[in-house]
């Protein structure tokens, strides 16, 4: 979309007064919120040029004429007896030394033209999500999904190893890199803030009869008791899984949305082999638990935010017949590569590190992006597909910090999606369109060893979308060769899994909540003489008009692209990759 | 994912930027400076005089003509 949302979610009638930001429920689940479609209803954007306030004297004529738009053009302007200068609409001086980008410009306060606009009810709760209080539902997911990784799901492994093993293996990762540096930071930021207290309080915080009579350590102690309590419980665990003794029962401690309590394994099942499970091996698909599939393959890599919602991101958008078909490419790909390179097909996500720190992409991605800039950097990517097995998501300062997606507010930094102190804002939809590419290559074409987007279909609908395709169109759609193609597949495929097939309402007056569902001429003869065959505009094919800039039957024929290749791959109709090969 | 320009504080552009390793083995996307040699460079500067100059159109203007009965 083009503009940033302009309804809060807090403005909504049913919103809980005095709850702050914090009424988690009624925040959007999978982006199609209320917030957004009455952003989206409002006006769109003027067709004209855009006045700077500056002047600059005419090359041509001499006159003294305003300069206009983001490139600073001269403005239209006759010279005497009414004849038109052609000195219009060229580039002043002044703006070519600026680089041809002009200052942003201040935007005048936009609120809802239409004071009868109402917003309409919260979507219902979709499947995953849980009634409770939000915070603890995001808990519980969280430790679903925590659940799904620790077990082996569909990957071949190549090491057989009990299920003791591979939880030692899990939690010393999690002390590594998640109980130990939230610890370190709530140490820190405790004793900063006890030092203002002091200083505050007329204190000196350097001194050391001072601080022991302020009682520092006991402070710090208990400004950061969770933490601790989180930590001693994940080394009471480990050590018991070391010393084969019974697990101690553990309630969890409420620490970001870590610290859940852990899965009670007997001893019988600690024993157990956990052997792989193969490609062949049977293991229900649960469609309410879609990221099951994958496993291990599926690598969390911190308990943040960003992490949050690009899982969430994951699960409630993608139709679960895409995650049973990229999960089924992963397990094929997984350690059939060998060497240095994507030795571990998955995918994974961090709210806190780079792309070069996740499985073995440091080794991959060397050098600078080609095409990039002198100081373009890969860990400044904010997501990658590596080997075609291999997808990447972290949070990265580069992210468009405008618009991002937050399921809710959090007071912790270390898990508000990345830190805001260093500028980051979570951006978890890169997840979706990684996710795109990947099943791109899944599906693959039917004609040749290449992705579905190379395809002649896709290339037409590519084709008419930037033929069509207005101002509003992002140069990223039009890039040569594949590039364009596969963009555009990757992020059609994320906003049409995202959107609704609830019709566009619309009224003269009130545009969103009540009214006629919006209808669109297919140009086809209709059934009924002398009316015209209408189709009905839904939310997601409004979406994708909107997206893209294009007029509806456009956005009607990606729509029905997707809708015909989920339907086809569900039904068994086209076979994906993997199926096609005999495997 | 959210693919729109922005500007930095400074004034800089970031655009999104497909990002690949020479051999074409992994593909990504980020964002990058603008560049003067850019070969979009004018593409994006005028699709950012495009979403910069959003403030028009109303409801009904963009809707007339698509309206069924």
């Amino acid at each position: 979309m083009r503009r940033t949302r302009i309804w809060n979610e807090e403005q909504h009638p049913r919103w809980p007064r005095g709850s702050g930001d914090k009424a988690g429920e009624f925040r959007d689940k999978n982006g199609a919120d209320w917030a957004e479609r009455a952003s989206l209803s409002l006006p769109a954007g003027r067709y004209g040029s855009i006045p700077t306030g500056q002047t600059a004297q005419c090359p041509v004529c001499g006159r003294t004429v305003k300069v206009v738009g983001t490139s600073g053009k001269l403005s239209t302007h006759n010279q005497t007896k009414g004849v038109r200068c052609s000195g219009s609409g060229q580039v002043t001086t002044e703006t070519q030394r600026a680089g041809g980008v002009a200052a942003r410009r201040a935007r005048a306060p936009r609120g809802p033209k239409n004071p009868e606009i109402q917003a309409p009810p919260p979507p219902p709760v979709v499947i995953g999500a849980q009634h409770d209080h939000v915070y603890g539902a995001a808990r519980q997911r969280w430790q679903r999904w925590k659940d799904g990784t620790a077990e082996p799901g569909r990957v071949v492994k190549q090491n057989e190893k009990t299920r003791r093993e591979w939880e030692i293996e899990n939690v010393e990762r999690e002390i590594k890199q998640t109980l130990g540096p939230a610890l370190e930071y709530a140490q820190q930021r405790a004793n900063r803030e006890i030092r203002q207290d002091m200083e505050d309080a007329g204190e000196d915080p350097n001194s050391i009869r001072a601080r022991i009579e302020w009682g520092v350590r006991d402070e710090i102690e208990r400004r950061t008791k969770h933490q601790r309590q989180a930590m001693q419980q994940a080394l009471d665990y480990l050590k018991a899984l070391r010393d084969r003794t019974p697990i101690p029962d553990q309630q969890g401690v409420r620490m970001g949305i870590g610290g859940y309590p852990r899965k009670q394994w007997t001893e019988d099942e600690l024993e157990e082999m956990v052997s792989a499970g193969s490609i062949g091996v049977p293991r229900e698909f649960d469609p309410a638990h879609p990221l099951d599939i994958y496993g291990d393959m599926l690598h969390i890599d911190d308990d943040t935010w960003f992490t949050y919602q690009a899982l969430d991101t994951l699960e409630q958008a993608i139709p679960p017949e895409f995650h049973r078909i990229v999960a089924a490419h992963l397990a094929s790909e997984f350690g059939s590569r060998g060497g240095a390179t994507a030795r571990n097909a998955g995918i994974y996500v961090t709210g806190t590190r780079t792309l070069l720190d996740l499985d073995q992409l440091g080794l991959v991605l060397t050098g600078k992006p080609r095409g990039w800039g002198k100081d373009g950097k890969w860990r400044d990517v904010s997501g990658v597909v590596s080997g075609r097995a291999v997808a990447g998501v972290a949070n990265t300062p580069n992210s468009n910090p405008e618009r991002y997606v937050q399921t809710f507010s959090t007071t912790s930094p270390a898990a508000g999606g990345g830190n805001p102190m260093l500028g980051q804002k979570p951006d978890p939809s890169a997840m979706a369109h990684e996710f795109g590419h990947l099943l791109d290559y899944a599906i693959g074409s039917q004609r040749s060893s290449d992705s579905v987007s190379s395809e002649r279909l896709w290339r037409l609908v590519h084709g008419r979308v930037v033929r069509e395709g207005g101002r509003y169109l992002s140069p990223y759609f039009k890039q040569k060769g594949d590039a364009g193609p596969e963009e555009l597949w990757a992020d059609a495929m994320a906003i049409w899994a995202r959107g609704s097939d609830m019709p566009v309402l619309y009224n003269e007056n009130v545009p969103v909540v009540a009214g006629t569902p919006m209808q669109w001429p297919t140009g086809k003869p209709s059934k009924v003489p002398g009316r015209a065959d209408l189709r009905t505009v839904t939310w997601r094919v409004h979406a994708l008009s909107r997206q893209y800039d294009i007029p509806y039957d456009v956005a009607f024929e990606i729509n029905d692209y997707f809708d015909r290749l989920h339907k086809e791959l569900e039904s068994g109709k086209r076979k994906t990759r993997l199926q096609r090969q005999g495997r | 994912m959210n693919l729109e320009p922005y500007r930095r504080p400074d004034g800089t552009v970031m655009v999104p930027k497909r990002a690949q390793t020479d051999d074409g083995q992994a593909v990504g996307v980020g964002f990058d400076e603008l560049q003067s040699d850019d070969e979009q460079y004018s593409d994006w500067l005028d699709y950012l005089e495009a979403i910069e100059s959003d403030t028009g159109v109303t409801w009904d203007e963009k809707a007339s003509g698509q309206i069924g009965p």
